[in-house]
């Protein structure tokens, strides 16, 4: 009795996807996220032809392949925005500020929490004597503020903090010593 | 049986038989010493035809540094017993000098020991001690507390309020720059130790224990070292004559980290791994997309 | 080496001669920096840890707070205002992350853009220094007017967005800017080509842009990428006299060729068609046969 009903209604449902032009009864469509997560056609006659274009369009692909290292700056001389390029030999100081990857001066302004939020200038990539060079940078901010500067060495981690924002100050002096 | 195969030398088939069969090694160590005289008159007199020296004298670094002024090592070689210096070759500073930050070192070693442990300590909450689903006595009249339940967490064998649970997974990332300056500070402090060798190859005339044991505490190596080649198939001898020990270790330049090199007294590197680890690391300092490789690790990156 | 003379024991080298004295570091001897990885341990305040920091008694310490925003019978503030809806329909808005001007002159200046080819969204995203997500409904960059007055470079650039102002800087140096609209699927591709290649996905075809976005990229005087080029030429012209600068004539520029590249509407990568599938490993690029699949890929 049960299987006669059931093929009864599985005709009735063919019937009815017959007229309305589906060719199985219970059809749901699927959306898939990518490409890559849809099922794939596994019968190759399925998919279209293709023929190879001509390698002269290579040149366009390669233009799209990033650089693998950062690239080095042109060194022609016309630099109009603000940044300059180091000088090609360091100058003859106990102390070396290198550059970053990117060819700019490690001079950053962080703030930190202490009581009170706070400005802090902040030199990295020192190399050498980092002691010659924070009292350097400190007293020509002292005779550029007139006023204290408190500051901070950290020997291990070789970099100098500076209380307040003197970012473009330090930077300044960085660039006229030469780093 | 052991000691024949091991004085012979080194067949496929011999190798197999000390790889596969033969894995507790300490009856080759006490039958080795019985011929220990042999064995010393026979590995003094090997001799090695070699053009004069030194065979190397200079290497070109890679991105030159500005300041930093850069480490020179010997170059030593592995097929005599006796110490020879091949030659003096650079090391890029910004690899083998930089700062030795300890901080960072013991973030790597901590990360290394955390990322894969899993704990499996455990204790059960209330509702999994078994019973306690009676009232112990009425809520009033009996003159004494009130309670519901024998295994709430106030009574001696209840069930434990935020107790471990298992499995906790201690898994976590370090940071990218952290990974990177851990390798950078851990070599360095071993180059600045003396517990860094460079050698040409590993290369050794024989697949003899005892060869790599006198070799090792002739140069003042040791007591564990760590070999570290650029390739993953190391050479046949020294595969076999440390395949019995311990403490002497071989490892490709892919599988370095900071915590082996600690666990091992002495980080013998060759040639060629000095060249790839400094090549691998500086490209990490200079590559051009360094903002996406050090952005936050997310397990569906893939 | 300069400065090596007056050199003394520092920084690095200091720490490392120091090590030289000290015992071989090893798992053993190994120590962070204090209280680096320290816990914060339980309250034992006033309470002894107990009362969670809610107090004591009533409706603090069973926090059984009134619903957020009623006072108690009053006409409540958040009904008492009319809605100002600034957020309305933020969900379908375009963002554009501003490049300045300045920021472009200091990547020519780094070497980090290569000016002798036309520069692109793809040029932009492959410096590494701009990250674009379409994701977050980013459709590309803008340029914006900081720095105009420093900018010199000769450029042939595509951005999504750009003012009056930025667009006489450029063409003041004899460079050439066009506006031009990207579809996200597009801008998924263009963002890390190599790894869309990768994928095996063919290059897709660059969608119209949606209706409030038309009257922007078909006004010349945005030098947008479905204008029409005469009145482009025009309107440039009309932009020297008003700024007060002359045009520099682009038919005699030398690198005439490189400064007339544009793409196709449909198109989104230089000189590569849509529907063509890149093969990064064997570098070859392949088209369909298929004549639906062409139709479609037409422009």
């Amino acid at each position: 009795m049960a299987s006669v009903l059931a093929r009864s209604i599985l005709l009735r449902q063919q019937t009815s996807a017959h007229r309305i032009g589906y060719t199985t009864p219970l059809k749901i469509k699927s959306c898939y996220i990518s490409y890559a997560a849809a099922p794939k056609e596994k019968s190759p006659e399925n998919y279209t032809r293709y023929h190879e274009v001509s390698a002269e369009n290579w040149r366009f692909v390669e233009r799209l392949i990033p650089p693998t290292f950062v690239p080095s700056y042109p060194k022609n001389g016309n630099y109009s925005s603000d940044w300059t390029p180091p000088a090609d030999t360091p100058p003859n100081l106990p102390y070396f500020v290198k550059r970053t990857k990117n060819y700019m001066v490690p001079v950053y302004l962080k703030f930190e929490e202490v009581r009170n939020e706070r400005k802090i200038t902040i030199i990295r990539h020192i190399e050498g004597d980092i002691w010659v060079l924070e009292k350097a940078i400190k007293s020509h901010l002292e005779s550029l503020s007139k006023r204290p500067v408190v500051s901070q060495v950290h020997e291990v981690a070789m970099h100098i903090k500076f209380r307040g924002d003197y970012v473009n100050e330090v930077k300044k002096w960085l660039l006229n010593a030469g780093f | 049986m052991a000691v024949k195969i091991i004085n012979k030398t080194v067949t496929d088939f011999s190798l197999r038989v000390t790889r596969c069969f033969f894995v507790p090694t300490k009856t080759i160590h006490s039958n080795v010493a019985l011929f220990q005289d042999n064995l010393d008159t026979s590995l003094t007199s090997i001799e090695v035809n070699r053009s004069p020296l030194p065979i190397i004298s200079s290497r070109k670094l890679a991105f030159p540094p500005k300041f930093k002024v850069p480490r020179q090592v010997w170059v030593s070689n592995m097929d005599t017993v006796e110490e020879e210096k091949l030659g003096l070759i650079d090391l890029h500073p910004e690899v083998f000098a930089d700062r030795p930050r300890m901080d960072i070192i013991h973030e790597n070693v901590r990360w290394q020991q955390l990322y894969r442990h899993v704990s499996y300590a455990h204790t059960k909450m209330r509702y999994e001690v078994r019973g306690g689903g009676r009232k112990p006595r009425p809520q009033k009249g009996s003159g004494r507390s009130r309670h519901g339940s024998i295994r709430s967490p106030i009574w001696v064998g209840g069930g434990i309020v935020h107790g471990p649970r298992s499995p906790t997974s201690y898994f976590y990332m370090l940071g990218f720059n952290a990974r990177l300056n851990g390798l950078r500070s851990t070599l360095s402090a071993k180059l600045a130790q003396d517990d860094l060798q460079v050698v040409d190859s590993l290369d050794i005339p024989t697949d003899d224990p005892k060869y790599l044991e006198t070799l090792i505490e002739e140069r003042g190596w040791g007591p564990s070292v760590l070999f570290v080649d650029d390739n993953d198939i190391m050479p046949l001898n020294i595969t076999a004559a440390s395949d019995g020990f311990g403490h002497f270790n071989l490892m490709p330049v892919y599988g370095l980290n900071v915590y082996s090199m600690l666990k091992h007294s002495t980080l013998v590197l060759t040639l060629a791994a000095v060249e790839r680890i400094e090549e691998r690391i500086l490209f990490h300092l200079n590559r051009n997309d360094a903002a996406q490789a050090a952005s936050k690790y997310r397990l569906d990156n893939f | 080496m300069a400065g090596a003379g007056n050199r003394v024991l520092a920084g690095a080298d200091r720490a490392l001669d120091l090590l030289r004295s000290l015992p071989r570091l090893s798992l053993g001897n190994l120590k962070s920096n204090p209280k680096a990885f320290q816990q914060s341990k339980r309250g034992r305040g006033r309470y002894g840890g107990n009362k969670h920091g809610a107090g004591n008694k009533g409706s603090g310490q069973r926090q059984n707070f009134m619903r957020l925003g009623y006072e108690t019978g009053n006409n409540p503030f958040y009904l008492r205002v009319p809605k100002e809806p600034y957020y309305k329909g933020h969900h379908l808005r375009r963002e554009y992350p501003p490049i300045s001007l300045l920021q472009l002159q200091t990547l020519i200046d780094t070497g980090r853009l290569d000016t002798s080819k036309p520069v692109d969204l793809v040029a932009l995203c492959n410096t590494k220094i701009f990250l674009l997500s379409p994701i977050e409904k980013q459709f590309g960059f803008q340029l914006t007017d900081e720095g105009l007055d420093k900018f010199k470079g000769k450029v042939n650039i595509e951005v999504q967005h750009a003012s009056e102002q930025v667009i006489a800087a450029i063409e003041r140096n004899g460079g050439v800017i066009t506006t031009a609209f990207y579809d996200p699927p597009s801008l998924l591709a263009m963002r890390d080509p190599i790894k869309f290649f990768a994928s095996g996905i063919p290059i897709p075809k660059r969608q119209m842009p949606p209706e409030d976005a038309i009257e922007y990229y078909t006004d010349p005087k945005n030098r947008g990428y479905l204008a029409d080029p005469d009145l482009i030429a025009l309107e440039r012209f009309k932009l020297a006299q008003k700024y007060g600068y002359e045009l520099p004539d682009l038919k005699k520029d030398p690198e005439l060729a490189m400064l007339l590249e544009r793409k196709d509407p449909r198109q989104i990568f230089f000189g590569l068609s849509p529907g063509w599938v890149i093969n990064m490993k064997d570098k070859k690029i392949f088209e369909p046969d298929d004549e639906k699949l062409q139709e479609y890929y037409k422009s």
